[in-house]
């Protein structure tokens, strides 16, 4: 319970913390955020991973790939 | 002959497909790329809390899971306007050998039950370059034995000029049917919600239903030359049939008493927040972290947290390698009681582990090789990615997911 309150903790600090902190990047400046491992949609591989941990777990990832569709109940 | 109209079917959408590349369009025409990408899938699972045996006994399961994902990118121009049309398809089957499942009807057996989870997504989209706006939306169908689920969405992606914050906004609506018979007695002709053999005598559930409503939200903000942050934050709403019918529960009647079993009750509604924070960070030449933390809570009692790392090392230009560490925390559902703990007069009652105080980790390890090609080289393979998941529960069960995705590029001017 003492991780679950400090993880939402953490969170809302780390949101608080990216709002105070961005800076406006020239084209030039953008080689290591333009990285294709810079991005934040995963390959399929990991989308599959998700939906497993979806279904063997209570809570549903936020921005995951299940939505509903069938029990999950193997 | 069910397979051969879904064969014909699945030719029939290919081909719609393929003409759509032919189209000429009669405004001018700048790029055309179809990406096409082979997945297979093979997850195995083993454990001793079985849901559909009351929260004891066998969870062995192995998944076969082939898909196919074609997405077309074309750029075109509409008098001075540069925009861009998107169109994506995802077509794909899980063949399921559940030694749980077999026992719905015979609560003794060896054998394992055979099943098949066949799943269509398609998705059309157009992006106006010049205002980096884009718009999608689409239909979906998931079909299993034990239900048969239609989904639809709607999504829109607005970056700024910059090109450094993109929020996005996502509605999804899915239609479930859980009514048994749908692989194995007619398509159109669904009978009854199946329960366990022995309790087929009572109707325990009066809805066979059921809708969920998402609301996804995302935004992603460049913060420096090295770090890329993304907020999502998503409210679910959930109504209908939401336990599974043919789950056992067996109460606690003391120690004299003959055995009583019912089927898992749930309320019919449901309500869930989920927030996951995205940190990217290239940090040095070659290595970039990519760490994460989801949070979820639920009108069920379930609060739970995932903490997760995947650290992608650029071996070369051309290999990467990426190990991946994740932990999770979970607060159980108010619903839930292991074998023979539950009271005959509670209301709902579930002995459905994923529901339970529980946490897990998982240790994984992902291979992306980027193949080398001419530039002038229109169609080629980009990128074979291979990974492997471990994953342990703390109530006993494990699993092992193995992954290999072609990647493959055709592009036309």
């Amino acid at each position: 319970m003492k991780l679950l309150r400090f993880g939402s903790l953490f969170l809302i600090l780390l949101v608080l913390l990216v709002l105070q902190s961005c800076t406006a990047l020239k084209p030039y400046e953008k080689v290591y955020v333009n990285d294709p491992e810079m991005q934040m949609g995963g390959d399929s591989s990991e989308s599959y991973n998700k939906y497993v941990q979806s279904i063997r777990e209570g809570g549903i990832p936020a921005g995951g790939s299940k939505g509903s569709g069938g029990c999950g109940c193997n | 002959m069910r397979k051969k109209y879904l064969l014909i079917g699945g030719l029939a959408i290919f081909q719609l497909f393929t003409q759509a590349q032919e189209i000429k369009d009669t405004r001018i025409q700048k790029v055309k790329k179809t990406e096409i990408e082979l997945v297979y899938n093979q997850y195995f699972q083993d454990g001793n809390n079985s849901a559909v045996t009351g929260g004891t006994g066998t969870e062995k399961l192995t998944v076969y899971g082939p898909a196919l994902k074609l997405k077309q990118k074309k750029n075109y121009k509409k008098g001075k306007k540069v925009k861009q049309r998107n169109l994506s398809l995802n077509i794909g089957a899980d063949v399921i050998s559940s030694a749980s499942t077999d026992k719905i009807d015979a609560v003794v057996s060896s054998a394992s039950l055979l099943d098949t989870r066949g799943y269509l997504n398609v998705e059309y989209g157009g992006t106006s370059l010049e205002k980096n706006i884009s718009i999608y939306g689409g239909m979906g169908f998931s079909l299993e034995s034990d239900y048969l689920s239609v989904g639809t969405k709607l999504g829109a992606i607005k970056k700024n000029k910059e090109e450094s914050q993109s929020l996005s906004a996502e509605f999804q609506f899915f239609n479930d049917d859980m009514r048994w018979g749908r692989l194995s007695k007619g398509f159109f002709n669904p009978k009854t919600l199946i329960y366990p053999a022995e309790l087929r005598g009572t109707q325990w559930n009066e809805k066979y239903k059921r809708y969920s409503y998402n609301l996804k939200l995302g935004w992603t903000q460049i913060i420096n030359k090295r770090n890329i942050a993304a907020v999502f934050p998503e409210i679910a709403y959930q109504a209908g049939l939401l336990s599974t019918p043919f789950h056992r529960v067996y109460f606690n009647d003391g120690a004299d008493a003959p055995e009583t079993l019912g089927v898992e009750q749930l309320p019919d509604q449901r309500l869930k927040f989920g927030l996951a924070l995205k940190l990217n960070t290239f940090v040095g030449g070659n290595l970039i972290l990519k760490n994460s933390i989801n949070s979820y809570k639920d009108s069920f009692g379930i609060l739970a947290i995932a903490f997760e790392n995947e650290t992608a090392i650029k071996v070369n230009p051309n290999f990467t390698l990426s190990p991946n560490v994740r932990y999770y925390i979970q607060n159980g559902s108010d619903y839930f009681k292991a074998y023979k703990e539950h009271d005959p007069s509670e209301e709902y009652f579930t002995s459905d582990y994923d529901l339970s105080d529980i946490q897990t980790y998982s240790l994984g390890l992902a291979l992306k090789y980027k193949l080398k090609n001419s530039k002038n080289k229109k169609n080629h393979f980009k990128t074979i990615t291979s990974r492997y998941t471990y994953y342990k529960r703390s109530d006993g069960l494990t699993s092992h997911v193995l992954s290999l995705i072609f990647n493959m590029e055709v592009a036309k001017k």
